[in-house]
């Protein structure tokens, strides 16, 4: 068998499946299925010329997300009409309103969000800012550990950890205002 | 109730039971216990962690047929360039067939004694222009070396930008003006340009380029096809062979970095980088190769 034959082989193995999950993640990122798509294979493309360089045995989900992120920055990062106009600093205010706002009881809680439609959560998701929306998707939809979503993002477990929760909060946020504009929970927390 | 800060973005990582070590459990589990507000925002978190975990297949998106099928047709003429590459004969290798002839054994062992001494000339010769630059002392003009020593020298800080900016006008300008002949190349790459550097080696300018990725460096050296012919700056012969058949070549130096060499158009870029390559590979976007 050829070098390149088995090349392909393992990426086959090792990168294909992994197809989707980059194509969500773009998604997410871009919130543009067309953007996207190129993001994507640009990403495989890539990838698979540089698939002899990628250690066996090491994340390789983890190690196309990568490429996505650089490839999506060269793409969008001297653009005026980058995906993402919302700065990290302009969501602090907004999740200090929520942090200390009253909250119904947990069991009310899971019954609520369970009752949300998907799109309302999906929508929910990609109206976080881009710093938020990256790390809950991660962790959340992707199932990354800490550490890998802070070698993505390149910060400290300590970023992670504190964005996370902020974008959780924030999602609860806009989940309960859904369910307050559909009739099951009452505007300030009362059920 | 313990007096100590409360963190709430503590609560995330408890509920993720990832990373925190004893102490961090213990306060959590301490504001758990003792501060019912603490205690609803951990609630209020698990209900959308378990919210979302639960609609993860929901939420996840199967690509989309046309773009597998795109995908796979790029992949698969990949594959039959790469092929094609492997077949095909560098010019090295058909030189070192036509030499092996019997025909012309002899007179080839003395070409190669004549070139042997040019190439050692040259490189001694290199190496005396080059601390004739201006910038900062450069190791013999052996291109690959010379970015190893120069990526060094550079996170040493012993050699430092001749203009530091982030405009690549501003530095074609500078470059130009400073008697760099050739196009200055600056490739697609997911970090931040610093600035950039002259050096002179001979009667000749060479533009160097430097960059910041995270807490990572990346420098790269750029010099003209016609410097190689005129034999004013070299390059290893498994680079060369490298760049020829893969259009590209890879190598980690414990310790050094790792090197990234290829060619666009007329100019031979040598990057180097404190990066692994599969990470330095993937900042680079397709249109720089």
């Amino acid at each position: 068998m050829t070098d390149t034959a088995t090349l392909r082989k393992d990426f086959e193995t090792e990168a294909i499946p992994h197809m989707s999950a980059l194509y969500t993640f773009a998604v997410r990122l871009t919130r543009d299925s067309d953007d996207a798509a190129d993001l994507v294979q640009e990403t495989f493309l890539k990838a698979f010329r540089f698939f002899d360089k990628f250690e066996r045995g090491t994340n390789c989900k983890a190690w196309l997300f990568r490429i996505l992120k650089n490839s999506y920055i060269n793409k969008f990062r001297q653009t005026a009409n980058a995906p993402d106009t919302v700065k990290y600093g302009d969501i602090e205010e907004f999740y200090e309103t929520i942090r200390d706002s009253s909250v119904a009881t947990s069991d009310l809680e899971v019954q609520l969000f369970d009752q949300t439609l998907d799109d309302e959560v999906s929508t929910a998701i990609n109206s976080l800012p881009i710093e938020f929306r990256t790390v809950l998707v991660l962790c959340d939809i992707e199932d990354f550990t800490y550490a890998e979503i802070a070698d993505y993002i390149d910060c400290p477990i300590g970023t992670v950890r504190s964005r996370l929760h902020r974008a959780r909060k924030i999602l609860a946020g806009q989940l309960a205002s859904y369910a307050v504009d559909r009739g099951y929970l009452e505007a300030g927390g009362t059920p | 109730m313990n007096n100590a800060p409360q963190q709430p973005e503590l609560i995330s990582a408890y509920l993720d039971g990832d990373t925190l070590d004893a102490s961090e459990s213990a306060l959590v589990k301490d504001m758990l216990a003792n501060d019912p507000v603490m205690k609803r925002e951990a609630e209020l978190i698990q209900a959308v962690r378990m919210n979302l975990r639960a609609k993860r297949t929901q939420l996840s998106m199967q690509i989309p047929v046309d773009v597998e099928r795109a995908i796979r047709l790029q992949l698969g003429e990949e594959v039959v360039r790469a092929s094609e590459g492997e077949q095909r004969p560098t010019v090295y290798q058909r030189l070192l067939a036509l030499l092996s002839r019997p025909l012309y054994a002899v007179p080839s062992a003395l070409l190669l004694a004549v070139i042997t001494t040019g190439v050692v000339m040259m490189v001694n010769r290199s190496g005396q222009s080059a601390t004739s630059g201006s910038q900062a002392a450069f190791v013999p003009f052996e291109i690959t070396s010379a970015a190893y020593a120069n990526f060094q020298s550079v996170v040493n800080g012993k050699l430092e930008l001749s203009l530091t900016t982030s405009d690549t006008s501003d530095l074609k300008r500078f470059f130009k003006k400073s008697g760099v002949s050739f196009d200055v190349f600056f490739p697609q790459i997911a970090a931040d340009l610093k600035g950039g550097i002259v050096s002179t080696h001979g009667d000749k300018q060479y533009a160097h380029l430097v960059y910041g990725a995270g807490s990572h460096t990346v420098y790269l050296l750029e010099v003209d096809e016609p410097s190689i012919e005129s034999g004013q700056a070299t390059i290893a012969d498994n680079v060369a062979q490298g760049v020829e058949k893969d259009r590209w070549h890879w190598e980690e130096r414990d310790e050094i970095g790792t090197l990234f060499v290829w060619k666009s158009n007329t100019i031979m870029c040598s990057a180097v980088s404190d990066l692994r390559t599969q990470d330095f590979s993937a900042l680079f976007s397709l249109e720089t190769l």
